[in-house]
């Protein structure tokens, strides 16, 4: 170690610590070293990996056989009740009545109003924030403001959003007193048809601007040569976007697309703050449920069994997307 | 920003070019209105001194314009909040420096090993922390309350903190971004008989603006607006952040919009100044570190 410390300031001493270190390499002494300076550096983060994801987890999944006292914070083993008890009667037995009626089931009626949330938000915030992140790619005159007032809705917390909206929708809010002379005015958030509605303009306002910021580093990395390229051809805009950038975007567009769809799964703050998962639970989403399961009514044991329900949900599409991914990419 | 695939800006000087630049302009104006709009009518009502009533039209330009329903809010002087928001505030303050400091010091040590150091273990413990990503907080949530409920951290500000200071997102962030500087400085330095520690305090971190700032700005916007974990935890509402004052005092009313509006635009304060003086690295530290297209 002194040896290293030692400051080389001649060439012959540098010389000298070349063939050093080379030697100190073929016998393997700085492999020894870096094992311990490498595990110095990630200690904090894999304490805190193991303490805050990886024991947690686990624990999650030992707590959902169980029937949980939060009080006591002990529980007794009852097997697959708690799944069980969740998943039935499954929807097939019923001809899917579950999926209409929220007092069959409260579990499917929860994921069939995510799905309804996800396949409603997730397109038009990806296309949204493609669309203004392509014009804003551009050399355009007050590009700072614009990118600023597209990524207002992002800095705004999901909670105050909603608090926001819920006004704006409101029975007697902006939205209605627009609607009102043409006869349109409706009570948005009060009504179970169109509370959900609601909450995806919600979403789909808010999520634009993340998914915008994605696209631009995406775009910027796109050599500049391409593009030249497609002009000496003759390209129009279309064919430019459709053979260069489109193409050039694709691990962009992957990771935009993952990380909607796990955040569409797992929708919550919105729909609590803006209408508490009523009216008549056409807004309770699946994590509000196991919020509301968890929490407020303090079955832990339920709560875990469908966290971990949702989990293997959202592991099943995310290793679905990576794996079409895969099989995509053999074609180019 | 450089690299610009230019088009329809770039168009010739004709009348032709200069529609088609006016046309987008017009486009993105329609949008920035779609996106910014409402926070201009929730702060043009914040403004209302007296209260903003349904009418039909619905007027949404103050008459009067008065700061009486910040200073409300924040002194908690309305029927719609009993307590000042100056210490949700705060709270929120503590919650997100405290766990966005922590997260820049743990993730830039870990980014940095995973980029430059060998060591045996390293390929397994990058692919677990990745794997991190894909894991929905909720089903954390009801283990760590049960332990937390065990130590005594319920209902504590070091127990709202703690597991946001893990990120699979930050690590691999760092990492990505020390693996595009150039390693000659650091190879130098060791050699000139610089520690590895030296190397990563003298050397790397100066160079890794960008990414600290990037990496800052997530954190400390996901936890300025953190929602579920403090509303589980924080059991007395001394302790709510931001977030959850607002979702909480809103299901008390129906009717103070003014107010509540006003109190929506103080938590949106400082995450707008935020982002407005560093949205130049903001992008770039997206564009070096991340997601390469």
């Amino acid at each position: 170690m002194s040896f290293e410390e030692s400051r080389t300031d001649t060439d012959a001493e540098s010389a000298l610590f070349e063939v050093a270190t080379s030697v100190k390499q073929q016998l393997g002494i700085n492999r020894d070293q870096d094992n311990l300076m490498g595990w110095m550096f990630v200690l904090p983060n894999v304490v805190m990996f193991l303490v805050f994801l990886l024991g947690p987890v686990l624990f999650a999944f030992f707590i959902s056989f169980q029937d949980w006292n939060i009080l006591k914070n002990e529980g007794t083993w009852v097997g697959l009740t708690n799944y069980i008890e969740i998943l039935q009667p499954w929807p097939w037995e019923n001809n899917f009545a579950a999926l209409k009626d929220p007092t069959v089931n409260l579990w499917w009626y929860s994921l069939k109003n995510t799905a309804v949330y996800a396949i409603g938000t997730v397109p038009l915030q990806i296309f949204g924030g493609l669309a203004i992140a392509l014009l804003l790619d551009k050399r355009v005159r007050g590009k700072k403001i614009y990118r600023a007032a597209y990524f207002m809705p992002v800095m705004l917390s999901g909670a105050a959003s909603a608090v926001m909206w819920r006004w704006f929708l409101a029975a007697d809010g902006v939205i209605n007193g627009l609607l009102e002379p043409i006869g349109l005015a409706h009570n948005w958030a009060g009504d179970p048809a169109t509370a959900l509605g609601g909450v995806m303009l919600m979403a789909i306002w808010g999520g634009i601007g993340s998914n915008m910021i994605f696209f631009l580093a995406g775009l910027q990395n796109i050599p500049e040569e391409l593009y030249e390229a497609a002009r000496i051809d003759g390209a129009s805009d279309w064919e430019k976007f459709r053979h260069v950038t489109w193409p050039n975007l694709g691990n962009t567009s992957f990771f935009v697309i993952v990380m909607a769809i796990i955040s569409s799964f797992q929708v919550f703050g919105i729909a609590l703050a803006f209408s508490a998962g009523g009216p008549y639970y056409s807004t309770t989403t699946s994590v509000l449920l196991i919020y509301q399961r968890a929490f407020e009514e303090g079955q832990m044991g339920v709560g875990a069994a469908m966290a971990f329900l949702l989990f293997i949900l959202i592991f099943a599409f995310s290793y679905y997307q990576y794996r079409y991914r895969q099989s995509e990419e053999v074609d180019y | 920003m450089s690299g610009t695939h230019d088009t329809i800006f770039e168009e010739p000087d004709t009348t032709q070019g200069r529609l088609e630049r006016l046309g987008a302009h017009a486009y993105l104006i329609v949008i920035a209105l779609l996106t910014a709009g409402p926070y201009l009518i929730m702060v043009s009502i914040s403004l209302m001194g007296n209260g903003w009533n349904p009418v039909v039209p619905p007027k949404l330009i103050p008459e009067a314009v008065s700061l009486q329903n910040y200073i409300d809010v924040w002194a908690g002087q309305t029927a719609l909040l009993d307590q000042p928001f100056s210490g949700f505030f705060i709270n929120s303050l503590i919650y997100a420096v405290g766990a966005t400091l922590t997260v820049l010091v743990v993730d830039t040590l870990a980014g940095y090993a995973f980029a430059r150091l060998e060591f045996a273990g390293r390929d397994i413990s990058f692919l677990a922390v990745i794997a991190t990503l894909m894991i929905s907080p909720m089903i954390l949530f009801v283990p760590l309350y049960t332990w937390f409920n065990q130590f005594g951290l319920v209902n504590t500000r070091i127990g709202v903190i703690l597991p946001h200071t893990f990120t699979g997102f930050g690590v691999f962030l760092m990492r990505q971004f020390i693996k595009t500087l150039p390693s000659d400085l650091e190879d130098a330095a060791l050699i000139d008989g610089c520690s590895r520690f030296g190397v990563f305090w003298r050397v790397v971190i100066p160079m890794m603006k960008p990414a600290l700032v990037t990496l800052g700005i997530i954190t400390f916007i996901t936890v300025w607006n953190s929602f579920l974990w403090p509303l589980v935890l924080a059991r007395d509402s001394a302790l709510y952040n931001l977030p959850v004052a607002l979702g909480f005092f809103q299901g008390r009313t129906s009717t103070l919009w003014a107010p509540l509006m006003a109190a929506t635009a103080i938590t949106l304060v400082p995450m707008v100044i935020l982002f407005i003086s560093m949205q130049k690295y903001y992008v770039r530290g997206f564009t070096i570190g991340g997601i390469k297209g």
